[in-house]
């Protein structure tokens, strides 16, 4: 009994700041006296005097920075999940089931990419896309992200998992490799491509550091930086939630393959 | 056209170097090629346009940086306290939780919103409590007590491992509570039988059968460590006070100022010491992670 309510105190302590912020979105600008950084206490009141949706209609309806920047954001997460899908995985089904020469070296390799810090490959990233010339477009920050050594490393673990002897009856079938792959290991791999795609999303939804040093034009940013500098505190509320919708909605739909995919 | 007439292997070996080949040259492109240019810039200067080997010279030059010192500090400290936090939270609540309990999945759908919520959203809600007139600071005023300004003090950390260990828990709990589910029960049973008690049973069962768990979660910690730069960006912004300075902030710095040599250099630094830390994580637990 006692660890029920202990799990419900836990429970909302994890809920605490998605209550507060569906909490002040729902109220008028004039009912909350808190401006971030203003030297007025917040009034916090349980429950709002009016619960209007005139945020929401602001934020939809005229602020066109704030959108542009939304979109910013799910056109460059979108492209660098399909692209990380595309190539974790033919490259985890190699490192996985293919025998070639050197893959136990270029595994090396990989986990200690895997294990650079952001920091280090930051700074790695915009030397090369400097020569490149692609600093400043979108392609600076998407085309990094692609190429995710811990992306392969998840897959690589998941498909290993995976018993050859469907494998060998394809082949004797005679599947070649490209067939095998498609119709074979995508199929069983899908709790790992599920993982690896909401880890993903989440990881460059919420990015930070790549568009500071690699998009210098603040148009271009993603609404992940631009939330918290947002002046115009009456809509940054409405904005959060929109922000939230989406991953919360990929998690909705991978929850089961993604619990099943913690593991290595 | 004649089909090939090569042996099962080479075409095996063909297959596997084709399906490499995106993300080899994409990560050689990206990241690999760079870091070795990072090495070798980080050990020679450049003085009036002739590149000369120079040693460690860069490398004491950046250690004497007060910048890089305080970053440095901030960081470890951090990584530190973060991730034995993290840890501890994470183990203990799945081993609260290893009992068959009903309504679990709500409660690890709960747990792991934290991650799945993006930190810029909740940012607003998080200064809403912790700043100066926020309302941790009312209830504390409230009660009696002085009033805490987490931005400007040294509790500024203290802010950002509880950040850190809020939006971690979930995830770590759950990889806890896969390596658990894994342990046979017998083993259990069968000290039961010969008089073991619960923290006898922890230390001599639990604990070794979780080495991989353990090895994997010091793992993901690590890596989620070093994002902890994004909450910290959200809520103070360039140039945050001195307790949350961290090697982000101090490598950004560096860029607006194209100090190349110092951003090669601190980055090198950083990843050595990263690499002194975990390779020989992964060495030693090689085996649960299918290595060689």
């Amino acid at each position: 009994m006692g660890i029920y309510i202990f799990l419900c105190v836990l429970a909302f302590v994890f809920l605490i700041p998605l209550l507060l912020t569906i909490h002040y979105s729902l109220m008028l600008p004039s009912e909350y006296t808190v401006m971030i950084g203003n030297n007025a206490y917040t009034t916090f009141t349980f429950i709002p005097e009016h619960a209007t949706l005139v945020q929401y209609a602001k934020a939809l309806l005229s602020s066109l920075d704030a959108l542009r920047m939304f979109w910013n954001a799910f056109g460059m997460t979108f492209a660098i999940v399909v692209g990380q899908v595309c190539v974790c995985t033919m490259a985890a089904y190699a490192f996985a089931h293919l025998r070639f020469w050197g893959r136990d070296f270029l595994f090396m390799i990989l986990v200690g990419l895997m294990l650079l810090p952001p920091q280090a490959t930051l700074v790695s990233n915009f030397v090369v896309l400097n020569k490149i010339g692609l600093v400043g477009h979108y392609a600076s920050v998407i085309l990094p992200g692609i190429f995710s050594a811990f992306g392969v490393c998840i897959l690589r673990a998941f498909m290993r998992t995976i018993p050859t002897t469907c494998v060998e009856a394809a082949n004797m079938d005679g599947a070649g490799f490209a067939r095998v792959f498609i119709s074979i290991i995508l199929p069983q791999a899908r709790p790992g491509i599920a993982s690896l795609a909401l880890l993903c999303f989440i990881d460059n939804w919420n990015m930070v550091e790549q568009p500071l040093i690699l998009l210098r034009d603040t148009a271009k940013y993603p609404l992940s930086i631009y939330i918290s500098r947002m002046t115009d505190t009456g809509i940054a509320f409405a904005f959060a939630i929109i922000y939230m919708i989406p991953p919360l909605l990929l998690y909705l739909y991978v929850q089961d393959d993604f619990v099943k995919g913690i593991r290595l | 056209m004649r089909s090939m007439h090569l042996k099962p292997h080479t075409r095996e070996a063909l297959a596997g170097v084709l399906f490499v080949c995106p993300f080899a040259i994409g990560a050689a492109l990206f990241y690999a090629a760079p870091f070795v240019v990072n090495a070798i810039s980080s050990v020679t200067t450049k003085a009036g346009g002739r590149i000369s080997f120079s040693g460690i010279a860069n490398y004491t030059a950046l250690l004497r940086n007060w910048a890089f010192q305080l970053a440095m500090k901030n960081t470890l400290l951090f990584t530190a306290i973060g991730i034995s936090l993290l840890i501890i939270c994470g183990l203990g609540l799945a081993l609260l939780l290893s009992r068959p309990w009903i309504r679990l999945r709500l409660f690890r759908s709960v747990s792991l919103l934290p991650m799945i919520l993006p930190g810029a959203s909740l940012i607003l809600a998080w200064q809403l409590f912790f700043q100066d007139y926020g309302i941790i600071n009312q209830l504390l005023l409230a009660g009696g007590k002085r009033a805490i300004y987490f931005f400007d003090t040294q509790w500024g950390l203290w802010l950002i491992i509880f950040l850190y260990v809020w939006k971690n828990t979930g995830y770590i709990m759950i990889l806890f509570m896969t390596g658990l589910s894994q342990i046979p029960r017998e083993l259990y049973e069968a000290s039961l039988l010969d008089g073991a008690g619960p923290l006898r049973q922890f230390i001599r069962i639990t604990l070794p059968c979780l080495r991989p768990t353990m090895y994997l979660a010091i793992l993901v910690a690590m890596l989620n460590s070093q994002k902890i730069y994004r909450e910290v960006y959200h809520l103070a912004g360039n140039y945050p006070f001195e307790g949350i300075y961290m090697l982000q902030h101090f490598m950004n710095n560096n860029f607006d100022k194209l100090d190349y040599a110092r951003l090669s250099t601190a980055a090198m630094l950083y990843s050595l010491l990263l690499f002194v830390v975990l390779v020989p994580l992964f060495y030693m637990e090689r085996k649960s992670f299918d290595l060689g």
